[in-house]
């Protein structure tokens, strides 16, 4: 979109949407103008975009109607994508008479976005190896965009050194947490059993569902970690 | 029928009164009186809880009733083979029954009011009825529909041997069927039991041969699906005035597969299935146990700041401000849509991803719209890739029927008023997963503000 500052991860490679919401704050708040604590030497002056309503939408979506369906269907490229918009084609749902009047067109999957950030972050937490976000390429990535001395490589010598971060567990911090969801019972129907999820000797959880992962976000995690993490965090 | 207020009368402090526990003895002597009630193991139980899904002792069932209460809308206990009482009701039923018997001289078979497989087709009979009554134009059509239910009414008073007495053709068929689906019996497994259970019936029994055969014979109920020929790289569907057409228009792909040995038919690439949806809420509309909760949307007493159904969000209201036409009949039904893909044969197996495309009605109260029976599978997409953007070709049957159903709608019986309307129907919105929503539906790449207005508004609508 025009007003977009969405950007790639040059290491991580990935889409990134960093400092991306401060301009959704209000004018003079002092987030908008801290040049350390999140991109180095950024003041975000902008404010939001207005959002379209469903009739403005569907104008400028309808330029993009005549699109072919198929294998060439992704390589087709309307004029000034990737710079002033990102559309691909018009949706099928446009073609209803009344889908530019509805105020919501489309949900999301909460639960399943719910299950994704647990994820994240307990698997970033208990620095589970090979699922946890704060690996080698996040840390390269820190040192270009942010402020974090204490975050970034330690070049020494022949070896890289990963310092551990803050907000990761130690091992017999984590065993304390995996021993304790060994030993917790639920009221029946309240959530699957726990205790069997739980491998202690991989330090790892398996087989957990959405909605063991939304009991675990709500109630358990925060009892968790409350005490074994440092206060800031 | 006697005086049933005290089914839903509780004392002032919330304890049951002596008339309660009274009544709740007389509905279990009456239950009991009536053996066809024990056909389960035990009699329904229609506590708040079971609803009429559980067979039980009759002293369980007692422990219920005083422990949770009736379900509501039970004053007329018709899952326990009480007649239905309403006037109305009887006629209709009378005439719907009179005129099968009249045709076909199944009379008395057809005055045995006892087999619920014969009510079931006298379910599907009534939505042919409710539209004819109206629609005279399509009174040809009815005709051979009408002889085909006919054949299947007849089929359904058809004792399996001679001399059977609990058990007709269909009863069986239907019987087994249920055991299918319930513990995923494979076609071949079904066969092979059906074999063994007519080695052992007598002589002359009429019980179908095979699963093929079987579902021939339940396929005039109706709720069939179409089969759609589709290009395999989504470019197409050989639809409407395409149908006739043999090569895909833009990648040239042949439509069907080369003609091997001596088989006769042609087989089709890639096949999308259809499931028309308008039959389906025809349905909800048929038993009189759905269609009175069609108008819960607008007929349930809404607290202030309290989400307990989408009826309550902004985006609905909205809606029926800017629609005022739809909006003043309540039966008109409110849908949503939402699809995922998946492997349907594991996680770790040949990667192949189906996309189901699923309806949810949300016209109905908030325990019922979330039920598995009360959503809809509208398509199925084939693999092994999935659609991506090219989704919108997959889901055109769908789009068109929608869009018909909204302009011009559809004639449909009300059995909880007794009357025909026309339905008219409405999309309200998609639902599914973050990245979905973005290439999928929305039409743009990573990055677009609209997406992440969804995101912010999705709260009030779950």
């Amino acid at each position: 979109m025009e007003n977009n500052k969405a950007f790639t991860l040059a290491n991580g490679g990935k889409a990134s949407f960093f400092y991306c919401h401060c301009h959704f704050l209000p004018l003079h708040h002092r987030y908008r103008k801290n040049r350390k604590d999140f991109f180095v030497g950024r003041v975000e002056k902008d404010v939001t975009s207005p959002r379209l309503s469903g009739e403005e939408l569907h104008d400028v979506v309808s330029e993009y109607d005549d699109i072919v369906f198929g294998l060439q269907s992704g390589k087709q490229k309307f004029l000034g994508f990737g710079l002033t918009h990102n559309w691909v084609k018009r949706s099928i749902f446009f073609k209803l008479p009344y889908w530019k009047t509805n105020l919501l067109r489309h949900n999301l999957d909460v639960m399943h976005i719910e299950k994704n950030m647990f994820e994240n972050i307990f698997n970033t937490v208990m620095d589970v190896k090979g699922k946890a976000k704060d690996n080698i390429k996040a840390r390269l990535d820190i040192a270009l965009y942010c402020n974090r001395k204490n975050m970034e490589l330690v070049y020494d010598e022949s070896r890289v050194a990963k310092p551990r971060a803050s907000f990761v567990l130690e091992k017999n911090a984590q065993l304390l947490v995996y021993k304790w969801l060994k030993s917790l019972r639920f009221p029946d129907g309240h959530v699957s059993n726990i205790s069997r999820l739980v491998n202690i000797e991989d330090y790892k959880l398996y087989g957990m569902k959405s909605h063991d992962c939304h009991v675990l976000m709500q109630t358990l995690i925060p009892l968790a970690f409350r005490d074994l993490l440092p206060k800031g965090i | 029928m006697d005086d049933r207020s005290w089914m839903y009368r509780d004392s002032p402090q919330g304890l049951r009164r002596m008339d309660y526990c009274n009544g709740v003895q007389g509905f279990i002597n009456f239950v009991t009186s009536i053996p066809i009630n024990f056909t389960g193991g035990g009699i329904r139980c229609p506590c708040r809880k079971c609803e009429n899904k559980k067979y039980l002792h009759p002293d369980v069932v007692m422990m219920h009733l005083l422990h949770k209460g009736f379900m509501e809308n039970y004053q007329c206990w018709y899952a326990h083979e009480e007649v239905f009482v309403s006037e109305s009701e009887r006629r209709m039923e009378e005439t719907v029954v009179g005129s099968i018997s009249s045709a076909n001289n199944v009379h008395e078979a057809a005055n045995d009011n006892t087999n619920p497989y014969r009510n079931m087709v006298i379910d599907a009979m009534r939505m042919n009825q409710g539209n004819g009554s109206q629609c005279p134009i399509i009174e040809e059509e009815l005709n051979a529909d009408a002889a085909r239910f006919f054949d299947l009414l007849k089929d359904s008073d058809e004792p399996l041997w001679d001399g059977c007495t609990n058990h007709s053709k269909l009863s069986a068929v239907a019987q087994v069927f249920t055991i299918k689906s319930d513990h995923r019996l494979s076609e071949a497994g079904y066969d092979k039991i059906i074999e063994w259970a007519r080695s052992i019936l007598p002589e002359g029994n009429r019980l179908k041969e095979n699963f093929y055969a079987a579902k021939s014979m339940m396929k005039p109920l109706g709720l069939g699906y179409q089969k759609i020929n589709m290009c395999p790289n989504f470019c197409m569907l050989y639809y409407l005035k395409n149908a006739e057409m043999t090569e895909c228009i833009t990648c040239g792909h042949s439509r069907y597969k080369p003609r091997t040995g001596r088989g006769k038919n042609l087989v089709a690439y890639k096949k999308l299935r259809y499931f028309p949806i308008t039959p389906r809420l025809q349905r909800l509309f048929m038993s009189p146990r759905t269609a009175e909760h069609m108008t819960w949307h607008q007929a349930h007493h809404a607290v202030d700041e309290v989400m307990v159904h989408p009826s309550n969000g902004e985006a609905w209201k909205c809606f029926n401000s800017v629609h005022p036409h739809f909006s003043a009949e309540s039966r008109n039904v409110h849908l949503g849509l939402c699809t995922d893909g998946f492997n349907p044969s594991g996680s770790f197996a040949a990667p192949y991803s189906c996309w189901p495309v699923i309806l949810t009605v949300y016209n109905l109260p908030p325990g019922m719209c979330m039920r598995p029976e009360f959503m809809f599978l509208s398509t199925v997409i084939p693999g092994p890739r999935s659609p991506g953007q090219n989704i919108d070709v997959c889901l055109r049957p769908l789009i068109d029927e929608l869009a018909q159903l909204w302009s011009s709608g559809a004639l449909i019986y009300d059995i909880s008023r007794k009357q025909n309307f026309l339905m008219r129907a409405a999309l309200m919105w998609t639902t599914m997963i973050f990245q979905l929503t973005e290439c999928f539906l929305v039409g743009a790449r990573m990055g677009n503000s609209h997406v992440h207005t969804a995101w912010k508004t999705t709260r009030h609508s779950r």
